[in-house]
């Protein structure tokens, strides 16, 4: 359940699970009264007009507040002067403003205080508790009090009181729905890319409907500069596709007929006509939506802190402001302890420590999701704050997943540069990885092959191409046993030392013989030392887990300047993670989320590359759909920042009510005072919340 | 005391080149609308009364203010001497900054107007009597150096009501540049212009430096006679 306005999840109500689990009311529910108030002034606003209501409301009370202000100002300063000072004129005129204050100060009441009440009224409906109820409650007692005080004619009034706490209450409780609202921006900035509306061809018939309505089975049509409504294949067209909402590669890719898209993704260039496949919330940008969503619904264990603390905090409020109460009609009066029990209401209000944490957590997740990196949940966060030790899987975490030619042999009688040749003029024919990897070995080498003559691929063996000499064979060991070459020799020997330590090989060979094989292994990412080196400065244990023959575990260590424990069985992995673990602080595991599950499920915190496409990859905490190493390090400075904008929050918020209620029991806080101040600490730590937005 | 409202009024007046660069904005914004000169101009009018009732409240705050710290003193110098000092210190500053001698920090009064600036929005696309003095009641609260210059000397007053007279005075004073940009003066070429900037620059160093001639510690309490810190005093 969300909060009408800011879309924050709602607090939780008293009556627990079962009362939360319920389904969406009818009216819209809001957080607080702020969101209520912010959404009412904006409702309005769309139609160009009047002043909203609310607003109408605040700006009169403001108005009248600052008259009723200015006239105990005027008996201030009579006080000040003391009774001797006072001549008959100035006290009947001191009589006089009190009934201006009282005619100025009443609609005050009915303005500001009246929503306040029924807003807590319809939250105290929903189960949820909050103070300003009695606040409420508290200004009327004052105002009847200074009314009997007016018309008695002696005793102090307490108009400007009343009608100041109203005022900063509402004007603070709006700006914190407004601090509130930014945090939520990045969800709400992925709702707002798909357009309100989009063309579909649904049962023959051209329609528009909105993106969410968009059913399996409909024709969309997309032109250039749109982003796509719904996952679909190419009917019609070819584009540029920027993908990098899903999977952070900022070069957009060419598709065409036949290949998939994803919604969310941009066309860049073209016109397509898609058949949607996966829509709304089960679309890909639907499920991102929703993993944000989960994520911020989730509460961490400083938030648990904080609403076990919350609920205990309103009733012993409620108590000390009874007790203040008391105290104030021992010490002066019923003056008095309605002030007291007032300032006790306002400076105990729990408002700082309820958003303390969800607001840093928000800020955090919308701030990663800005960099393509999803977290699960805030409880995340706070693990990845506590980590020790990062452990890195290799093969498509640390490399690139792209092979690279890592040894060249020519059979004995062979020239090299021939093989070479005939090898690169049949990759060309192929778009295989290993093709590839071949062909810029020979490019390496300023070879140069004639083009063939015609080339032929072979699912899952290899590519046969036809040159001016014959017929060329590039592909696996079994594509030569298959066409009966002559398998022998350096070329046989190198096969078996690759196959040892399980490498990937392409043999090339013509004429009856195998004349050459080409083993790889494959490239590390550009940025792999850099990030590795940076964690390791951040005082973190970095290791590297394969399951790589020793040998080559050794020469990666070497480049990475790491540590790395080779020739590790998966249940290996888990034991290194249980023994890091044992060792002291979280453990976090860096892996591709595919073959490596395991190893990050049971790290404390599981970070998944290259999960773009795939957002609910259940193993991993983390996704870095960016697919940059760096994003590691990054991540774990945004944690700990976090960690620590929470701490703050939390601090500030029992420090100043632990001191503030100490004072105002003891009558050395005005109620005018103890609002400002709720005010004022509410919008700090929302303001350092948002600071979070500014992680670089 | 109507003499000095006087001078306040006509220190508004001439300084109110200042209000033209600053609030021009808003005022232009209140008279968005096509409407001919009379409703345009009452309009203006009544968005530059809230204006001035804000001015008015905050020189009463200010004035309450210099009169409870009345009872203290520091180092022999009473609160209100020091308030005129703060005072004309912030105008001679202001009148620098406007000739362009010295450089103001732009960076807090940035940050305070970027934070107030969506709330003011909506006043400012209000319409309707009540919303053209809302937008000017709200108008009062954004941060200008002017404003404080002179809530400093409301302060130092060291009286509700002299606050709130020394800041109407003020803000009357700045009424006609408003109205006249409000109604859409586009008459005065960038020359002109120039030289109102220039004139009112040079009139807010002069009232800078008298004002804290009037306050300077070394001269007698003599000079804020009949004032109210020292009536409160006696």
């Amino acid at each position: 359940m969300h909060c009408a306005f800011c879309h924050l999840p709602m607090p939780l109500p008293r009556g627990g699970a079962a009362a939360a689990s319920g389904a969406e009311p009818a009216e819209p529910l809001y957080c607080c009264y702020g969101c209520r108030f912010a959404a009412e002034v904006t409702s309005a606003r769309g139609e160009k007009g009047r002043l909203t209501w609310m607003l109408g409301r605040l700006s009169v009370a403001g108005f009248l507040t600052m008259a009723v202000m200015m006239l105990a100002m005027y008996q201030y300063r009579q006080q000040i002067a003391g009774p001797d000072a006072q001549s008959e004129l100035s006290r009947q005129l001191g009589g006089v403003m009190q009934y201006a204050a009282l005619v100025f100060s009443a609609p005050v009441f009915v303005l500001l205080g009246i929503p306040i009440f029924r807003a807590a009224a319809d939250q105290a409906r929903a189960g949820i508790l909050s103070t300003d109820a009695l606040v409420v409650v508290g200004v009327g007692a004052a105002f009847v009090y200074s009314y009997l005080a007016t018309l008695r004619g002696t005793g102090d009034t307490y108009y400007e009181t009343a009608c100041v706490i109203l005022v900063f209450i509402t004007l603070g409780r709006w700006l914190e729905a407004r601090g509130k609202l930014r945090a939520s921006e990045a969800v709400r900035a992925l709702e707002r890319l798909l357009p309100d509306e989009v063309a579909v061809e649904r049962d023959g018939a051209p329609l528009r409907v909105k993106p969410a309505d968009v059913r399996p089975g409909d024709l969309l049509s997309v032109s250039a500069g749109d982003r796509i409504a719904a996952d679909g294949v190419i009917l019609r067209g070819r584009a540029h596709v920027d993908e990098q909402l899903v999977t952070g590669e900022s070069t957009p890719v060419v598709r065409e007929i036949g290949d998939s898209v994803r919604a969310g993704t941009l066309s860049t260039d073209g016109a397509l006509v898609i058949r949607a496949t996966d829509t709304g919330a089960a679309s890909t940008l639907g499920r991102l939506i929703e993993l944000l969503e989960q994520a911020r619904n989730s509460r961490s264990n400083y938030q648990r802190l904080a609403d076990r603390i919350a609920t205990w905090f309103i009733p012993v409020t409620i108590i000390l402001a009874l007790v203040g109460a008391g105290l104030g009609l021992r010490r002066g009066g019923a003056a008095d302890a309605i002030m007291t029990a007032l300032a006790v209401l306002l400076i105990a209000c729990p408002c700082a420590l309820g958003i303390a944490t969800p607001t840093a957590v928000w800020v955090a997740l919308g701030r990663a999701a800005a960099r393509h990196i999803l977290i699960r949940d805030g409880h995340t966060l706070e693990r990845l704050a506590r980590v020790r030790t990062v452990f890195f899987d290799k093969t498509g975490t640390l490399t690139t997943g792209d092979p690279r030619v890592q040894a060249f042999v020519a059979a004995g009688g062979a020239r090299e540069g021939e093989v070479l040749e005939s090898a690169a003029c049949a990759a060309s024919g192929s778009t295989h990885a290993l093709s590839r990897a071949v062909a810029l070995y020979a490019r390496q080498r300023n070879i140069s092959p004639s083009p063939a003559l015609e080339s032929r691929v072979i699912a899952g063996r290899g590519v046969v191409a036809l040159q001016s000499g014959g017929e060329v064979a590039l592909g696996s060991a079994a594509l030569m046993r298959e066409r009966g070459f002559d398998l022998s020799g350096p070329v046989a020997e190198a096969l078996a030392r690759a196959c040892s330590e399980a490498r990937p090989v392409a043999c090339v060979g013509w004429g009856g013989r195998a004349c050459g094989l080409f083993a790889f292994d494959e490239s590390l990412r550009e940025d792999a030392v850099a990030a590795l080196g940076a964690l390791a400065r951040r005082g973190v244990r970095v290791a590297v887990l394969t399951g790589d023959h020793a040998a080559r575990g050794r020469s990666l260590a070497a480049q990475l300047n790491t540590e790395v424990a080779a020739e590790l069985l998966p249940q290996d992995k888990l034991r290194r993670i249980e023994d890091a673990r044992r060792a002291g602080g979280a453990v976090a595991m860096v892996g591709d989320g595919l073959n490596d599950a395991p190893a990050l499920a049971a790290a404390d915190v599981g970070i998944a590359m290259g999960c773009g496409a795939d957002l609910t990859r259940e193993s991993a905490a983390v996704c870095l759909a960016g697919n940059e190493l760096a994003a590691v390090p990054w991540l774990l400075d945004l944690a700990r920042r976090t960690v620590r904008t929470i701490k703050v929050n939390l601090f500030w918020a029992f420090a100043y009510n632990i001191i503030g209620i100490g004072l105002a029991l003891t009558g050395r806080l005005s109620p005018i005072v103890a609002a400002a101040i709720m005010v004022v600490s509410s919008l700090l730590v929302v303001g350092n919340s948002l600071r979070l937005n500014r992680h670089e | 005391m109507i003499a000095e409202a006087l001078t306040v009024t006509a220190g508004g007046f001439l300084s109110s080149a200042h209000c033209i660069g600053m609030c021009g904005g808003f005022a232009g914004a209140i008279g968005a609308a096509r409407a001919s000169f009379w409703p345009l101009f009452a309009r203006q009018l009544v968005y530059n009364l809230g204006r001035v009732f804000t001015y008015a409240f905050l020189g009463a705050l200010a004035g309450s203010a210099g009169l409870y710290l009345s009872r203290f003193t520091v180092l022999g110098v009473s609160p209100q001497q020091l308030l005129a000092l703060v005072a004309g210190v912030l105008m001679i500053a202001i009148g620098l900054a406007t000739l362009g001698v010295i450089r103001l920090p732009q960076r807090w009064a940035g940050a305070a107007g970027a934070f107030m600036a969506p709330f003011f929005s909506y006043f400012l696309s209000a319409r309707g009597w009540w919303g053209y003095f809302a937008a000017g009641l709200a108008n009062g609260f954004l941060p200008c150096g002017l404003v404080y210059a002179f809530l400093a000397l409301a302060a130092a007053s060291g009286d509700a009501d002299r606050g709130a007279i020394v800041m109407t005075g003020f803000g009357l004073g700045t009424i006609p540049a408003m109205l006249l940009v409000g109604c859409g003066a586009r008459f005065l070429s960038n020359v002109t212009r120039q030289r109102i900037f220039r004139f009112a620059a040079a009139f807010v160093l002069l009232l800078g430096g008298l004002t804290i001639y009037r306050g300077w510690p070394t001269r007698p309490a003599a000079c804020c006679e009949g004032q109210g810190a020292v009536r409160v005093a006696g």
